[in-house]
């Protein structure tokens, strides 16, 4: 569903990203993890074709990112760490733009606004403008934005940042649900006991080099290292 | 002063990283475009000068008439930049998340308030810098002004952008403090409408009947300086300045300097009053801020907007979606509507005014020439209006879809349906606005149809430049991580597009004028030649308008398209 070959990307003279490949299956949870700055952001990024890679091919579905970027997007799905909406809309309007944007048939997107919004707990809120939110209801809303056009892959950058405990847990059900449905879920996290408990398999991640692949079970195995998956991750990205 | 020294440090930083910032891109680029604007600099200064010769060199009354533009000028301006002023400093003050984390920090009071005064006032000098130096130097230059007079223009430059921004800063805390974050917008608008409705009434009851009651030119031109007079009333700080400036450039010394002293101790008692006001009210009325977020709810079916969004089906969704959104946002947020009444009001009055000028007219000697110079000193004042509407509002555009831009990479839209919706919107709004003003300027001057054909025309084209002029320099140099429409256009691109925009009309207005003026008015031009010349004019004008409109839309395009995230 997702295959990185040879991925590249660097800004200036910073190697963001070297040569990366990567093969993400259908039904497939996978979890990027590393330090901060190792590119984890940026992978994702060149994934959902939000940055053009400097060399190397990313295929979304069979898709070129660099060729038939317009299939793939309307497959993919990206959930920043930021939520950056339009405060002056409300919620509910923000989500029939974005199925305007998809050209999604109204009654659908109308219906399915309703039942995200009662999923996340917002139906009272979202007929109120987006700046009175908190950051944790900004998030719910990009969230059910990404679910909206029911996409075969979602690329999401750390879900949980200011997500109260119930809505961590509903998160972690629809993303575990939608891989068991048949679609892919590509994830970065920092939070370890998350990527542990929710992924297929799991990338490390260090100075833009993938550097370790595999399930927890193989990566502890390979790293040598028994007990938690935060030990492994230590070892194998710490600065010689 | 706690915090003081941490943020005087910290922009000088920003300055420095902003200054090697600049260094890193091409050098050529840099000097293409810093040539651009000093040779449009240097463009509006020729002609403000060719302007000011044009009034200066009428029989007994020119020289007069020029100092009346004087205080014409710092009249208008010193309001205009009050009022906006008001605006800035409303969303600087309160609007703004730097403000959130400077009072996070241990940072007095006084020092956030000062740094984020000097930010406001910042914001609006540069059209000063633009309109108002070059002002004072033709002015300078026709008067034969003394070499230190040149000298003292910094100064002027200054002191003019400081005591309007420390009024309005004056005036924001206070309201904040007394009326309510929330209220403010309802209470300016309140304002407004009642001194528009007051400027109306005095007008109509002392000035216009004293107006026009006898025929002949210098009656004409003298009852124009008495209309003017009201713009010198002695104890409004635009006169000061004015009066300054009059006394220095014929090397009146002394009594220059007492009315810059005037100027300038008005300037002091004002940042006194800043200065006590901000300890007393800054903070209180910033936290009273931070809980206004309204609770009101805006069904999404419901409404106005939503109603009207049917009437586009025949759109393409994503254009629909676009507009309906851009609308609410707009209307949404009280900063921005609120500076657009502003351009408004100015256009009611100046619409109103004119009814007095056919009346006046018959009285006189009034002939062709009169009625070119007034037809196209109309189109001027219109097309120059619509070229400041179309930097304030449609330069800021994309930048303001700010962070917000990702959800356009990441949706199956293309950037070109994205600018495309942006232009279409913006020219249906600015023909519409353009063409009324036209329709409505003509029909008051009753000039002849040809005449109001050439500016029907010409405002529906000089439209069409301007808009993708505004746009295609918006996405050009795009300002995403700035929410404050003010600040996005004091930027580079900001300005060269208001310097573009004015050389753009002042082209395309005088490419008519001309011809026109040899063919009827001094007969050095064949009727065969004239329709020539008048013909050649709009196929250069049409070249222009697309090279001036679409250019930098596909400039842009690329831009966009190249962008990262």
């Amino acid at each position: 569903m997702v295959r990185i070959e040879q991925l590249t990307k660097r800004f200036g003279n910073t190697l963001a990203v070297d040569n990366l490949n990567l093969t993400i299956s259908k039904g497939e949870f996978f979890t990027i993890i590393g330090p901060n700055g190792a590119g984890k952001t940026t992978t994702l990024k060149l994934v959902a074709g939000l940055l053009r890679p400097t060399a190397g091919t990313v295929y979304v579905n069979g898709y070129d990112m660099a060729v038939k970027a317009m299939d793939a997007k309307k497959i993919i799905s990206f959930i920043p760490d930021v939520p950056y909406v339009y405060d002056k809309l409300t919620g509910r309007e923000f989500l029939w733009f974005i199925g305007e944007l998809y050209k999604m048939d109204k009654n659908y997107y109308e219906e399915k606004t309703e039942h995200l919004l009662d999923l996340f707990h917002m139906e009272n809120y979202g007929n109120q403008l987006m700046e009175s939110y908190s950051h944790g209801m900004k998030q719910k809303v990009v969230i059910c934005s990404a679910l909206l056009h029911d996409p075969k892959v979602i690329v999401i950058d750390e879900p949980m940042v200011g997500l109260d405990p119930r809505s961590i847990r509903l998160v972690k059900d629809i993303l575990r649900k939608h891989a068991n449905e048949g679609k892919t879920v590509f994830m970065s996290t920092h939070t370890l006991n998350l990527a542990e408990e929710v992924s297929d398999r799991i990338g490390i991640i260090h100075k833009g080099k993938l550097i370790s692949l595999g399930t927890v079970d193989e990566i502890k195995k390979a790293a040598e290292k028994t007990g938690k998956l935060e030990d492994v991750f230590l070892k194998l990205t710490a600065e010689t | 002063m706690e915090g003081l020294k941490g943020i005087a440090k910290a922009q000088i930083w920003v300055l420095k990283n902003h200054i090697s910032g600049i260094k890193k891109e091409s050098r050529l680029k840099i000097i293409f475009l810093s040539g651009v604007i000093i040779f449009f600099w240097f463009g509006i200064l020729a002609l403000l000068y060719k302007g000011l010769s044009f009034f200066n060199n009428f029989p007994v009354v020119g020289p007069a008439m020029v100092d009346e533009s004087i205080y014409i000028f710092f009249a208008a301006l010193f309001i205009m930049l009050t009022i906006s002023s008001i605006v800035i400093s409303y969303v600087t003050y309160y609007n703004s998340r730097e403000v959130d984390f400077l009072f996070s920090k241990p940072i007095n009071d006084k020092v956030i308030f000062f740094y984020r005064f000097l930010q406001s006032t910042m914001f609006s000098s540069w059209a000063f810098l633009f309109l108002g130096v070059p002002f004072i130097i033709a002015y300078a230059l026709i008067k034969h002004a003394p070499g230190w007079f040149y000298l003292t223009i910094p100064f002027y430059f200054i002191s003019f952008i400081i005591l309007p921004a420390a009024l309005a800063s004056v005036m924001v805390l206070i309201f904040i403090r007394l009326i309510g974050y929330r209220k403010i917008k309802y209470i300016l608008i309140v304002t407004m409408g009642i001194a528009a409705i007051f400027s109306y009434t005095y007008y109509m009851t002392n000035i216009r009947s004293e107006l026009f009651a006898e025929s002949g030119i210098n009656y004409f031109l003298n009852n124009i300086l008495h209309h003017l007079s009201i713009f010198k009333y002695p104890l409004f700080p635009g006169y000061w300045i004015a009066k300054s400036i009059i006394y220095s450039s014929i090397r009146d010394f002394g009594n220059g300097l007492f009315y810059f002293l005037t100027f300038a101790l008005t300037i002091v008692f004002c940042l006194q009053c800043n200065w006590i006001m901000a300890e007393k009210t800054f903070y209180s009325g910033w936290l009273s801020s931070r809980g206004s977020y309204t609770k009101k709810r805006f069904p999404a079916n419901k409404g106005i907007v939503n109603k009207t969004a049917k009437l586009f089906f025949f759109l393409p969704r994503f254009t629909t979606a676009m507009v309906i959104k851009d609308i609410k946002v707009f209307l949404r947020d009280p900063g921005q509507w609120f500076q657009f009444l502003i351009y408004f009001a100015i256009l009611a009055i100046y619409i109103l005014n004119l009814r007095n000028i056919p009346s006046t007219i018959d009285h006189v000697d009034y002939d062709v020439f009169w009625k070119i110079i007034i037809t196209f000193l109309n189109l001027s004042a219109t097309a120059l209006v619509l070229a400041g509407l179309s930097v304030r509002f449609l330069f800021p555009l994309i930048s303001l879809e700010g962070n917000k831009i990702w959800l356009f990479g990441l949706a199956p839209i293309n950037f070109r349906h994205l600018l495309f919706q942006k232009f279409i919107m913006s020219y249906v709004g600015i023909f519409l606005i353009s063409e009324f003003l036209m329709i409505s300027t003509n029909v008051m001057l009753k000039t002849n149809l040809s005449l109001l054909l050439i500016s029907c025309g010409l405002a529906a084209v000089i439209s069409a430049g301007l808009v993708g002029l505004s746009i295609g320099l918006g996405s050009i140099y795009p300002y995403f991580g700035e929410d404050n429409s003010a600040k996005i256009v004091s930027g580079f691109g900001g300005t060269l597009n208001f310097i573009v925009a004015l050389v753009y009309v002042i082209f395309t207005v005088g490419s008519f004028a001309l011809p026109l003026f040899s063919y009827e008015v001094y007969h050095t031009m064949s009727e065969r030649t004239f329709y020539l010349v008048i013909t050649v004019s709009w196929a250069i004008n049409i070249v222009i308008t697309i090279i001036i409109g679409i250019i930098p839309m596909i400039l842009g395009y690329r831009q966009l398209e190249n962008m990262e995230y």
